[in-house]
């Protein structure tokens, strides 16, 4: 580093302590909270994978089909096959644990072939000297993995959040089957194993849990020589409709594109976290060189030429960049570790409950955030460094040049600004890219340059209005902003983004919630719920059980539902298919269509009811045919209508419990919607109810528990955005802080003299401020109005595309209120400790100042 | 208007130096005196010392009824406010207002009705000829017209005490010679008492009275240049 | 007789929780009954098909070779109605001994029974473990055939039969201990005439040569006490068959014994305890496991005096790896010993070719 960028350059940054110390935090920030996302979701992505890995063992291909299996005839045809040279079935069981919220995930295997196909599943007998294969062989025995040893033998809870002892104990534990309970015997482990599993004897896992005859899974290795793509090739024909054979690593692959829309969600959060740093170095250089433009104007006199000059203030924005970047890739490591401990590898959506990732050092990622670091820092340079650069020196040296020369007019702005909006306008235009709504961003981003560029203008329109303040000090503040809206730019961009930012997720947020309550309220229209357990669980209701139900005093009605999960394609997520009565205690909130089935239809089809994200990811609408693969058939539904749902992304059909049964003659039911006699109090029945089943069995719910915890689930899943939101304002303030910190250090003669004039020290400190209110106040109101335009986009364009759900606007009045007012009043605490060194000056020194 | 008796400062320091003693000062209305001396030899002291921005270490300083030393910080901000005006070498005009706001700041400061503080900032910037002017960025003034400026705003409140340190040291002779006549005319016009520190005998001169600060105090030196 | 495979019909199946009815003692004076007893006897505990013999390829090259199906009976999940429910399990194991290669080469397959898949059929010899399979005719003269694939070797055999299946012990029924509850139904199909091909890696030679074959079946074999066996099956050069074992006690004595000679002409004879003896010649040590094996024998049936000798000394079977037993099987010599002559004398001529059985050595077989 040469001599001159070091001392006139470099050590800049150090003489301005506190801003180079704001813009390197706002930009590790940025970086560690980007690189945070990543980390967590990629090592959750990756645990995730090595269970895959570790459950597929050797696999070259897996025969996958719906949730609930396929009937395992599957299983010889292929095992017979030249090109396969072993098969392993599993029929893997989320086992409910009676009355607890926890679930064992208990994968019936052969252990004979499981030895030649996923030797980490193979079973170690605790019992000493005997046969560990004949041990492995006992019905009512399962193995766990260590996770899981671990895992069961801590403290658990119920499905009520009470605290429960241990679900392992003495080497038992219950699981659920049906309404029953079932003691197996932890007979040893599964040492190859990792995640939480247990293992057991696939014959004796399929009679304990009801599912003689079915699969969940078909590992295969293939024979030498056969490669994946021929055995697909070969073995695609054999498979029945709605079985699908794919690489190991799809499941992986599939998990990964259903987060992966929340997941860039976050990533964006984060870019306009590292996005407002950026405006931050930007305002504070541009204020520096401002400061420090009659000693450039000086060096180039004395022959520095203009090249080395924007060389040493990118340097300076660099430097910020590079640490900033390093303090935040440090941080986001830690964060992420933190979030591990805490919350595990989930980041709020559910994607990866129960997963338990280690942190990695991750050197490609974390170089890649550290250069986001620097291009922030660089780039916030730029614009500054090329107006110092720009300067003729001669102009610059002569007395008088005040402290705005370097500063933007910050007018003619005003088209920019609406280009900007047209452009946002287009972008909502553009078709998603494979589920990612690029247009959606991009027009996002559009808003915001655009309510950035619309800050002068917005300043001239509203400024007069508020001329009519009688204090001095609030006049003068008033005359500054008026007379240089261009440092509000300077100062407000940070806020305008952040505050953007926040408002548009407050605002989309608060329009969801409103949205998914309502939606809760018309889904659940009965009086009371019981369930057995989630869909493919252990836990279900059999036709005696429902008879039970139904003979409860009080019951006056039973409606029921079955949850099955579909695999439409080899790529796509598992599509979820309920069985009910249509028409019943169960509500259904319409979008479009209606009701009533097509009426003469030619083909007699069976109706179907599919949700927003059904519709749009197969094109549906009422009149259209879809096809269903249902009992190993494929069976063709009339959809009759469209409607929206909140708890399945990757889309739901409707169809009659009659239909469903008559297909597939599978009689079981997850849910049941209760409909009570007059006078029967849900509390009674409730209680009937656990006497007959066992408490520990069934979980019975009330519609607005239901739609409390669904809320609390839903509060829970945005509680990172919110976390994300604030850093964002906090990076917005830090702009008020410097920038002011910058201008009080710049104006104490103007300080001194009004000293002189007769202002008080405390009447200084109101007029700082004052500007600093008076400055966020403008970037409230432009991130307000910028905000809810993204709130429009995120609502209308990226949710529709990333998750294909509508919603209802909402806007939070009050809470954004109570919001737009704090941030003006910290502005206005954070300027005021900004310029507090300046009033500290004596005003003596300040008037004799030549400025 | 104004009265010193027996002011003394002294600067802290190892050793402490005395920078004047027994000082006696009495300048009544429409009395323009000016005060020279060595570089170093106190006077802008002096002069903030009577604007109550810097300690006296002895005596007692009155503007009007008051005593300036008893005062505290914020009652001293408000005797400035209402009793004091400033000419500084330097203009001190802001440059985010207009000439006319500039000059109407010290009324905005006590609290005066928006038409009447305009009205008279209007009239003050006709009487020191910059009257069609009023709605002017300072940007677009030279120095001796930014100073016209400030030798308005050091009036428009119609202060008993106009204290101007240097007030031409930033203007070539031509326009200071210009200035000082303005400033000197308009403080013996609106009655109030003017002191005037400068190291220009000539400017000096055309005071009503030249003193002279010493260690030991001030010498009327009117008239012996 | 048996490989050691057995294993897995150790006692935690019969402790544990006991489904179903219990296995059906092996009685004295149950005639054996073809075709129908060449095919399985499911409600038995144990039962195995068991093949050795001697291939020589067109260059001459002698090998010696050997095929087992297992079936085992577990009394596990005979209430399930999965067919998943290890009712049944049949486990395969083959070898080769190949002096080329020093050492045996040997594989398995196993598995629960599961229909189309893994099967020991009733009423004909039909065991299959994958694409592992032994298959016979539905008649005691139809011939028999076996596929057999691993990673370094495979072979696919024919085994033609030219008599009626030779009984042992009394009529099929074959006492292993002073108990005659230890006991199995026991048959042999010795000079079966093999012709098919054998792969060794990727190489497939032609071969033919001579076979026998063991089918029994039991519920407890293995006396109290007993710490393992030794057992040979040679087809004699004169079409004739000899058989015989001995069941060995924890010091090594011979706590039971027998043997079956036949001849060519189908006449048989049996042999009682006192009329058979295995002397240990000369021993060998397995360089892997450490474990002594007598490989070289004297062994004196009636009056007439014989000597054992291997293709090649290591014919160690190590499968701790999945069944977890380790045994000594392999090709054997037979030579005669001349009256007068001392067993550590040079030899006579040999007398035929078969199989050795040494188990025991390491540790007592469970069964």
């Amino acid at each position: 580093m040469s001599v001159p960028l070091r001392r006139l350059f470099l050590a800049s940054l150090l003489r301005r302590r506190l801003a180079s110390a704001l813009s390197l935090l706002a930009i590790a920030l940025g970086v560690a909270l980007g690189l945070a996302v990543h980390l967590i979701h990629g090592a959750a992505l990756d645990e995730f994978g090595r269970g895959i890995r570790a459950v597929a063992g050797k696999a070259d291909l897996q025969v996958v089909g719906p949730r609930d299996g396929f009937d395992e005839a599957l299983f010889v045809t292929l095992a017979r096959r030249p090109e396969v040279a072993a098969a392993s079935p599993v029929l893997e069981i989320d086992a409910r644990l009676p009355g607890r919220e926890e679930s064992l995930r208990i994968l019936g295997v052969d252990l004979f072939r499981v030895l030649r196909v996923q030797p980490g599943l193979m079973p170690l007998a605790d019992r000493g000297g005997e046969d560990l294969r004949f041990a492995a062989l006992r019905p009512g025995v399962v193995f766990l993995s260590d996770d899981a040893h671990q895992r069961l033998s801590a403290p658990g809870h119920s499905s009520e959040g009470e605290a429960l002892p241990p679900a392992l104990a003495d080497a038992r534990i219950a699981v659920q089957s049906g309404v029953r309970s079932l003691v197996l015997e932890a007979g040893g482990r599964v040492p190859g194993a990792s995640g939480v599993l247990g293992v057991m004897d696939l014959g004796a896992a399929q009679q304990a849990f009801g599912r003689i005859g079915v699969l969940s899974r078909i590992d295969l290795r293939l024979t030498v020589g056969v490669s994946p793509a021929t055995a697909q090739a070969a073995l695609s024909a054999l498979l029945p409709p709605g079985i699908a054979l794919r690489a190991p690593e799809a499941a992986a692959g599939e998990l990964g594109s259903l987060s992966r829309a929340y997941r860039v969600n976050l990533t964006m959060l984060a870019a306009i976290a590292l996005l407002t740093g950026g405006f931050l170095v930007f305002s504070t250089q541009l204020l520096s060189v401002a400061r420090r433009r009659r000693e450039f104007a000086l060096l180039r006199a004395l022959g520095l030429v203009r090249a080395e000059l924007m060389r040493g203030l990118l340097a300076e924005g660099a430097v910020v960049g590079v640490v900033g970047g390093l303090l935040g890739v440090a941080l986001g490591h830690a964060l992420a570790a933190g979030a591990f401990r805490l919350v595990g590898g989930d980041l709020g959506a559910g994607f990866f409950q129960g997963v338990a990732p280690q942190l990695a050092f991750h050197p490609a990622a974390s170089l890649a955030y550290l250069l986001l670091g620097v291009v922030a820092g660089v780039a916030g340079t730029w614009l500054p460094a090329r107006a110092a650069a720009a300067v003729a020196p001669a102009r610059a040296l002569r007395a008088g040049e005040g402290e705005r020369a370097g500063l933007p007019r910050g007018d003619g702005r005003g088209r920019l600004a609406a280009a900007m909006l047209v452009f946002a306008v287009l972008a909502c235009l553009v078709p998603p890219l494979g589920s990612i709504p690029v247009g959606g961003y991009a027009a996002v981003v559009f808003v915001l340059a655009a309510a950035i560029l619309a800050l002068p203008v917005l300043a001239h329109a509203l400024l007069p209005l508020l001329a009519r303040g009688r204090s001095a000090t609030w006049r003068l503040a008033h005359a500054r902003l008026a007379a240089a809206p261009g440092q509000a730019v300077v100062a407000g961009a940070g806020v305008i983004a952040s505050v953007a930012l926040a408002v548009s997720m407050a605002i989309m947020v608060n329009s969801f919630r409103v949205s998914v309550d309502e939606w809760l309220a018309q889904v659940l229209p009965a009086d009371l719920y019981v369930r057995a357990s989630v869909a493919s669980g252990s836990g279900y209701l059999d036709p005696p059980a429902l008879a039970g139900i139904a003979a409860t005093q009080g019951v006056a009605r039973v409606d029921t539902t079955r949850l099955i999960n579909l695999r439409l394609s080899d790529a796509e997520p598992l599509f979820t298919v309920l069985a009910r009565p249509a028409q019943g205690n169960w509500g259904l909130p319409l979008v479009s269509g209606s009701m009533e089935p097509v009426a003469g239809d030619a083909e007699g089809l069976p109706p179907a009811w599919v949700s927003e994200a059904a519709a749009d990811r197969h094109d549906l609408a009422r009149g259209s045919r879809f096809e269903l693969p249902l009992g190993g058939r494929v069976q063709a539904f009339r959809v009759a209508g469209v409607w929206r749902d909140y708890a399945r992304q990757h889309g739901a059909a409707l169809i009659e419990s009659r239909d469903y049964v008559a297909l597939t003659g599978d009689d079981r039911v997850n849910d049941a919607a209760l409909l009570l006699e007059p006078g029967a109090t849900p509390a009674a029945v409730a209680q009937a109810l656990r006497e007959r089943f066992g408490a520990e069995h069934i979980t019975i719910a009330l519609p607005g528990e239901i739609r409390a915890i669904s809320l609390q689930i839903f509060d829970r899943t945005f509680l990172i955005t919110y976390l994300m939101e604030a850093v964002a304002v906090v990076i917005g303030l830090f702009g008020i802080a410097t920038t002011f910190a910058a201008l009080a250090a710049t104006r104490q003669g103007e300080f001194g003299m009004l000293r002189h004039l007769g202002f008080t020290r405390a009447e200084i400190g109101r007029l700082i401020a004052t500007e600093g209110a008076l400055t966020a106040g403008l970037g409230v109101i432009a991130g307000l109005a910028g905000g809810a335009a993204i709130a429009w986009v995120l609502i209308e364009i990226i949710n529709r595309q990333s998750f294909h759900w509508s919603m209802e606007l909402a806007v939070p009045w009050g809470g954004l209120a109570i919001f737009a007012v704090s941030l003006v009043l910290l502005a206005a605490l954070v300027a005021r400790l900004a310029g507090r060194h300046a009033m500290r000056q004596s005003a003596v020194l300040a008037v004799k100042a030549d400025w | 208007m104004l009265q010193l008796d027996d002011v003394t400062r002294i600067l802290p320091g190892t050793p402490a130096r005395v920078l004047f003693e027994g000082l006696a000062l009495r300048v009544g209305a429409g009395e323009c005196v000016a005060i020279v001396g060595e570089s170093g030899s106190g006077k802008s002291t002096l002069l903030n010392c009577i604007a109550g921005l810097e300690p006296v270490d002895g005596g007692a300083i009155r503007v009007g009824d008051t005593s300036v030393e008893r005062l505290d910080d914020d009652a001293m901000a408000r005797l400035r406010r209402s009793h004091f005006g400033f000419v500084f070498q330097a203009f001190h005009i802001l440059p985010h207002l207009d000439l006319l706001q500039n000059v109407a700041l010290p009324l905005w400061l006590l609290g005066t009705a928006e038409a009447e503080a305009g009205r008279r900032a209007r009239e003050m910037l006709g009487r020191v000829g910059l009257g069609a002017r009023a709605t002017d960025p300072p940007q677009q003034l030279s120095g001796g017209e930014l100073q016209r400026v400030a030798i308005a705003r050091a009036l428009v409140h119609r202060p008993h005490l106009v204290l101007a340190d240097e007030p031409t040291g930033n203007l070539d002779p031509g326009r200071a010679s210009e200035v000082l006549d303005l400033l000197l005319g308009q403080i013996r016009d609106s009655r109030a008492a003017g002191v005037m520190v400068t190291h220009s005998r000539s400017a000096a001169a055309r005071a009503d009275r030249v003193l002279e600060l010493r260690v030991d105090g001030l010498h009327d030196i009117t008239g012996h240049p | 007789m048996l490989a050691a495979l057995l294993m897995l019909a150790g006692g935690g199946v019969a402790q544990g929780q006991d489904a179903g009815p219990p296995y059906p003692p092996v009685l004295s004076g149950k005639a054996l009954v073809f075709p129908q007893d060449l095919g399985a006897h499911p409600d038995y505990r144990t039962e195995w098909w068991y093949i050795t013999g001697w291939l020589r390829d067109a260059a001459g090259v002698e090998r010696g070779f050997q095929l087992t199906f297992f079936r085992v009976r577990t009394r596990i999940g005979e209430d399930n109605p999965s067919r998943f429910a290890p009712r049944q399990l049949v486990l395969a194991h083959a070898a080769v001994a190949d002096p080329a290669t020093g050492r045996l080469r040997h594989a398995e397959r196993s598995g629960r029974a599961y229909p189309g898949l893994v099967e020991a059929l009733e009423g004909r010899t039909a065991v299959r473990v994958d694409d592992w399979l032994l298959e016979g005719g539905d008649s005691a003269q139809a011939a028999y055939r076996s596929r057999i694939e691993a990673d370094d070797f495979g072979f696919t055999l024919d085994f033609a039969v030219d008599r009626a299946p030779v009984l042992n012990g009394r009529e099929g029924y074959s006492q292993k201990a002073p108990d005659p509850l230890n006991a199995s139904y026991y048959y042999s199909r010795p000079q079966l005439a093999v012709s098919g091909t054998l792969r060794l890696d990727g190489t497939t030679v032609a071969v033919s040569g001579h076979a026998w074959l063991d089918h029994e079946w039991s519920s407890e074999i293995l006396p109290e006490g007993a710490r393992g066996w030794d057992w040979i099956g040679i087809n004699l050069a004169d079409g004739g068959g000899l058989m015989a074992f001995r069941m060995r006690d924890h010091d090594g004595r011979a706590i039971w014994a027998a043997a079956t000679t036949s001849a060519r002409d189908g006449s048989i004879r049996i042999h009682p305890p006192g009329e058979v003896g295995f002397k240990p010649l000369r021993h060998w040590r397995s360089p892997r496991t450490g474990i002594e094996y007598p490989v070289e024998w004297a062994v004196t049936i009636a009056d007439r005096r014989y000597r054992l000798r291997p293709l090649m000394d290591d014919q160690e079977l190590d499968s701790r790896a999945s069944t977890g037993a380790i045994y000594w099987e392999g090709a054997v010599r037979l030579y005669e010993v001349e009256e007068g002559a001392e067993v550590g004398d040079e030899a006579g001529p040999e007398l035929g070719r078969g199989y050795l059985e040494m188990t025991g050595y390491a540790e007592r077989l469970r069964m």
